[in-house]
């Protein structure tokens, strides 16, 4: 039998995947025009400056904790009166934000969790966005400070889940680009983001980052492929490609044969194996083949003298602030140029060396805990001030970062009036409100972005409390971060009852949240 | 209260955070249900666990488990009886990524890479992301045309094509990065590679043989047979009809993997293709020499890293601005170095409790309050209180919190890993446990004693804390003083150390003194040298072992308790009869 050409396979491949979204429409998704594309999280670990206690009630700092809130409102309006750390660098997007008040982590608040009951990091890393059922990895001890993974995680967290649902919508050669800003002294106590078990249902893995911005810029933008917005255009693939290909296929054929060897259990890990070799495949394809030219795709600049391509995680961990915008740049511009649907951008709990004043390390892991000291009677109330200048800088920094993906994306029209920011939906969030009181509850979340899908401009207060007395200190709440996931995945016009642990009564969407 | 972080000498200072702190150490630590998890057998309520039956748990470090706590002496052998001992080895697996960096560095005799090139793995599938670092990894090496090594003298890179060359190129290659030959259907494959290049006529300039040789090479190195450790075994009917006994290529592999941290060298191979390592002499001769080579060493020391769990050491949080990461580093030499020591200069098992000796850097003899001249690390002298591995500053560092020195986190490393007593896992809810009131000021001793005296926790706490109180005199740094500095009520107030501790674990039971008495009675101690051989299992093979590996190395067991002999043990453990099976129902 006559062998097809590999790339007459692969095209035959991306047909049949930008097939998929045909059928899709004729389900009624296509129909849904308002429908977002594509989905963001920004994750910043180490809560936030927003005076909760561990009950969700307002600190009112007259102890020893400090009950400053700069997350909230300014104030406690429906219409969105952007708060401290928001105000300035959101500015002139609160048309395309809404900030949310008394969403618990009730997946965290629920598990036994050695260290800090439904607020210790780790399982609160593990939880926040998945809502799931966490439990340690086998060999994990809880009380170092955690790198990498610590928790196995039942379900996959709702970036993950979203990346593999649009990819059939939208087929693009990355089904999420996830990036971090590592920072491993305090590091992230565990990973937020997991996806799909490859080979088990009902089952996640964390989901891979990367850290280097130039590394990162050239696995996307390969020298070979032709910038989108009309740059020159090389012609025929380099001795280089026809070797990686050739390298690939070859490899490809090891596994193949290596099926043979292992037993029937194993195989489906090969299988695994060999379907992440093919989407590498696929996306070398789908780069090559420059399938259309999308207005507003630029390859970001990425000239960088201070590390290289092979830098370690640890070299970069001191140029937070250098790494940090050249990440969100290269995953804007990877959104622009469509190749992904999903983009992450995870910064870890940074000591920011580049905040004034510097903070010192006999402060913390996070600077973000003084908030249990700095109160008036706190025993290092002296330190307030600083404290507090140093915390909110560092906050109001990160919102910079949140703002230039948001300014980003809104910088490209697509049609009828609306732009790319329109068509996605961005949230922002972290493990923890108060790191001081290390609490799941009253979670900082901000969502941006989804025109006419989300009911923005707006702040949705859940505390139950406050419907009476909007400043009161007293919290109560039903919400959680299942509805909130749930709620997400109905505004992407997919009809989940529920998001997150099986057996968790917190089902539903909030209400408030949709348009 | 104020902040008293600064010169504080070597005294403790008790800062504002410790009541904070020590919640963070209830929290991380309370145990209760520390015998349930003893075995199924087990039946000793809050009381010692010597003198009960029961058989054991799993883990090792990170882990729940230890060793059985048998009825008289620990004789568990006894359940050994027509017990056949089978297995050990993990039937598949990927090479973790410092064994793979390890092995491919040795390989291609080429610095090691960053061990951040490539990612740790969260799964044995390996992520799009790790297989584009596999890949980055193998361009890179080939690039520098450093596996060119292994093209036959006759055949220079440079040449032309020649499929000869490719073919011996494929065999001697493979054959060191596969741990064993490269079979006829791997050869075509890769053969295959080599053909695709050298016919492609889109290359202009045509392609060359140096291109199709590195193509070649980059597929090997990134191929799941290097990548994966598969152990399938041959037939072994003696065994039962469900048990395969590990080839000689796979034995090799184990055999350098355990001693080496990298896969087999030409030597090994040579003798897993000649059958010597199927004879137990054989694998003896092997290890022997790969122990005494300068890997071994290091893996020697590697394994004090990871009975210490120094592995990362550097990232503990510490609020004593003297923890320097120079500071941290000479701390983990020291051990790594005495742990050396004590396996190729003494080989000896009480060297490890009993030496006086430290290799120190001037910095950290001066947090020693030692002397020495010069800049370099240099082998000292050290004052008794220093004796032993556990009263060095990288155990005393590690096993400690921010600001105070930690009784539970230092108990428990004893009583489970030193000693390899079993241990439940703290209860949900643990950490709610605020510090007791108090209406005087108290040492971390007493406070950590009165938080954990309640029903509910002083089960476990009975048995751990004391152990961690023979050590405090040292504090979160590892410096040794016998006062405590406490601030009460906006006072500075200076305390009496006290390191006389009533110790109830298996394995010791009196009261001690302080850190040196606790160890000589470890360097004396049975059941430490049981839980030595135990660690050296469980480091070797990746798990704790069971009840039939257990009793497959009995024999090493007795031998060492016996002996002492620290590169025996090893020895014995790495080409114990136990482990070289696998059970074909994994198949």
């Amino acid at each position: 039998m006559k062998k097809l050409p590999r790339r007459l396979v692969l095209k035959g491949l991306g047909g049949a995947l930008i097939g998929l979204p045909l059928l899709e429409s004729q389900s009624g998704w296509a129909q849904a025009r308002l429908t977002p594309k594509r989905f963001v999280v920004f994750f910043e670990h180490g809560g936030t400056v927003c005076g909760t206690g561990v009950r969700g009630n307002r600190i009112d700092g007259k102890g020893g904790a400090n009950g400053v809130d700069a997350w909230g409102p300014s104030q406690q309006t429906e219409a969105l009166k952007l708060g401290t750390i928001h105000s300035t660098a959101l500015a002139g997007l609160e048309s395309s934000l809404l900030l949310t008040w008394g969403i618990d982590n009730r997946a965290a608040m629920a598990q036994p969790n050695p260290g800090n009951p439904g607020g210790g990091h780790h399982i609160s890393n593990a939880t926040a966005l998945t809502a799931a059922v966490a439990r340690v990895a086998p060999g994990v001890t809880l009380t170092d400070f955690g790198l990498g993974s610590d928790y196995i995680v039942s379900n996959p967290s709702i970036d993950g889940v979203l990346a593999q649902r649009l990819k059939i919508r939208n087929p693009v050669p990355y089904a999420s680009i996830n990036f971090e800003v590592p920072f491993t002294k305090w590091g992230t106590y565990g990973s937020p983001f997991y996806s799909p078990h490859p080979t088990q249902a009902g089952a996640s893995i964390p989901t891979p980052s990367k850290f280097n911005p130039i590394k990162a810029f050239k696995d996307l933008f390969p020298a070979q492929v032709v910038s989108r917005d009309g740059g020159s255009t090389v012609t025929g693939p380099s001795a280089q490609d026809l070797l990686d290909h050739s390298v690939l296929d070859g490899t490809k054929e090891m596994l193949e044969l290596y099926k043979g060897q292992v037993s029937s259990a194993d195989i489906q890990t090969i299988d695994a194996h060999l379907t992440n070799l093919r989407e590498i495949e696929l996306r070398l394809a789908s780069l090559e083949q420059t399938i259309t030219s999308m207005p507003g795709c630029q390859r970001p600049t990425v000239n960088e003298s201070r590390f290289t391509e092979s830098s370690s995680r640890a070299s970069l961990e001191t140029l937070g602030n250098i790494t940090t915008p050249l990440l969100v740049d290269i995953g804007v511009a990877a959104m622009r140029c469509g190749l992904t649907n999903v983009f992450t951008l995870e910064l870890s709990d940074m000591v920011c060396p580049w905040t004034n004043p510097t903070y010192v390390s006999s402060m913390g892991h996070a600077i973000g805990h003084s908030s249990a000291t700095t109160g008036a009677t706190g025993t290092e109330s002296h330190r307030a001030a600083s404290w507090l200048s140093t915390m909110i800088s560092n906050r109001q920094w990160r919102m910079t970062m949140f703002a230039r993906i948001l300014k980003g994306l809104k910088e490209v029209p697509e049609g009828e009036g609306r732009t790319m920011l329109d068509n996605t939906i961005a949230l922002e969030t972290s493990e923890q409100s108060n790191a001081g009181a290390h609490t799941s509850i009253n979670m900082p979340v901000l969502l941006a972005g989804g025109k006419g899908v989300l009911r923005t401009n707006r702040y949705v207060n859940f505390n139950s409390r406050a419907a009476a007395n909007p400043n009161t200190s007293e919290y109560s709440s039903n919400a959680s971060l299942h509805n909130l996931f749930t709620t997400i995945l109905r505004a992407f016009d997919y009809t989940d009852e529920h998001f997150g642990s099986a057996a968790s009564p917190n089902r539903g969407v909030l209400s408030g949240i949709l348009a | 209260m104020s902040l008293q972080r600064k010169n504080l000498g070597a005294q403790h200072a008790v800062p504002f955070s410790m009541r904070r702190a020590l919640k963070w150490l209830v929290c991380a630590t309370t145990l209760t249900g520390c015998m349930a998890s003893v075995g199924e057998s087990g039946n000793y309520g809050d009381q010692l666990p010597i003198g009960a039956g029961g058989s054991s748990g799993s883990g090792g470090p990170g882990g729940s488990g230890g060793l059985p706590v048998g009825g008289s002496g620990g004789d568990v052998h006894d359940e050994c009886e027509g017990t056949p001992p089978l297995r050990g080895v993990a039937r598949f697996s990927r090479l973790q990524p410092s064994l793979y960096l390890q092995s491919m560095a040795e390989l291609l005799e080429l610095p090691l890479a960053d061990d951040g090139a490539l990612d740790n793995q969260s799964s044995i599938i390996p992520s799009t992301i790790e297989l584009e670092q596999y890949a980055d990894l193998a361009k890179g090496w080939v690039a520098a045309n450093a596996h060119e090594r292994f093209l036959d003298s006759s055949c220079p890179a440079t040449g032309a094509f020649n499929a000869s060359c490719a073919t011996k190129f494929i065999e001697r290659f493979g054959r060191r990065a596969f741990r064993r030959p490269v079979s006829t259907q791997e050869s075509t494959k890769l053969m295959a590679v080599y053909t695709q290049i050298k016919d492609d006529t889109r290359f202009s300039p045509r392609a060359s043989f140096r291109m199709a040789i590195g193509a070649v090479a980059r597929v090997v190195l990134q191929s799941p047979q290097t990548i994966y450790s598969l152990k399938r075994g041959t037939p072994e009917p003696s065994m039962g009809s469900n048990v395969r006994r590990l080839s000689g290529y796979e034995r090799a592999e184990q055999l350098a993997f355990s001693l080496w941290g990298s896969a087999p060298d030409v030597e090994l191979l040579d003798a897993a293709a000649n059958g010597s390592l199927d004879a137990p002499a054989g694998m003896r001769v092997q290890a022997q020499r790969l122990l005494n080579h300068a890997r071994g060493r290091a893996s020697v020391r590697r394994y004090a890293s990871w009975w210490l769990r120094l592995d990362g050491m550097e990232n503990t949080l510490k609020t004593d601005a003297i923890a320097t990461p120079t500071l941290v580093q000479a701390m983990i030499d020291e051990s790594q170095s005495l742990m050396e020591t004590a396996f190729f200069e003494k080989n000896q098992f009480s060297e490890l409790f009993t030496s006086t000796k430290g290799k120190l850097t001037p910095e950290l003899a001066r947090l020693y309050n030692v002397s020495m001249t010069g800049t370099s690390a240099q082998t000292v002298d050290l004052p008794p209180e220093r004796q032993g591995i556990l009263n060095r500053g990288a155990f005393l560092f590690r096993e400690a919190r921010p600001d105070v020195p930690s009784p539970i986190l230092r108990g428990v490393f004893l009583y489970r890993h030193t000693l390899c007593n079993p241990l439940g896992e703290p209860p949900a809810g643990a950490a709610e446990t605020e510090p007791t009131t108090a209406n005087a000021p108290r040492t971390v001793r007493e406070m950590t004693d009165q938080m954990t005296a309640s029903s509910d926790c002083a089960g476990c706490h009975s048995l751990i804390n004391p152990l961690g109180h023979a050590l405090g005199s040292f504090d979160a740094i590892g410096r040794r003083s016998m006062e405590e500095r406490v601030m009460f009520n906006g006072t500075m107030h200076t305390l009496p150390i006290d390191t006389k501790a009533n110790v109830l674990a298996y394995g010791i039971n009196a009261q001690v003194t302080g850190p040196t008495d606790l160890a000589t009675r470890l360097s004396t101690s049975a059941r430490a040298q049981e839980c030595v051989v135990d660690n050296l299992f469980t480091q070797t093979y990746a798990h704790h072992p069971n009840k039939n590996e257990r009793c497959g190395i009995k024999g090493a067991t007795e031998r060492f308790q016996a002996t002492g002999d620290l590169q025996a043990v090893l020895l014995d453990v790495v080409t114990s009869e136990a482990t070289q099976f696998v059970e074909e129902s994994q198949q």
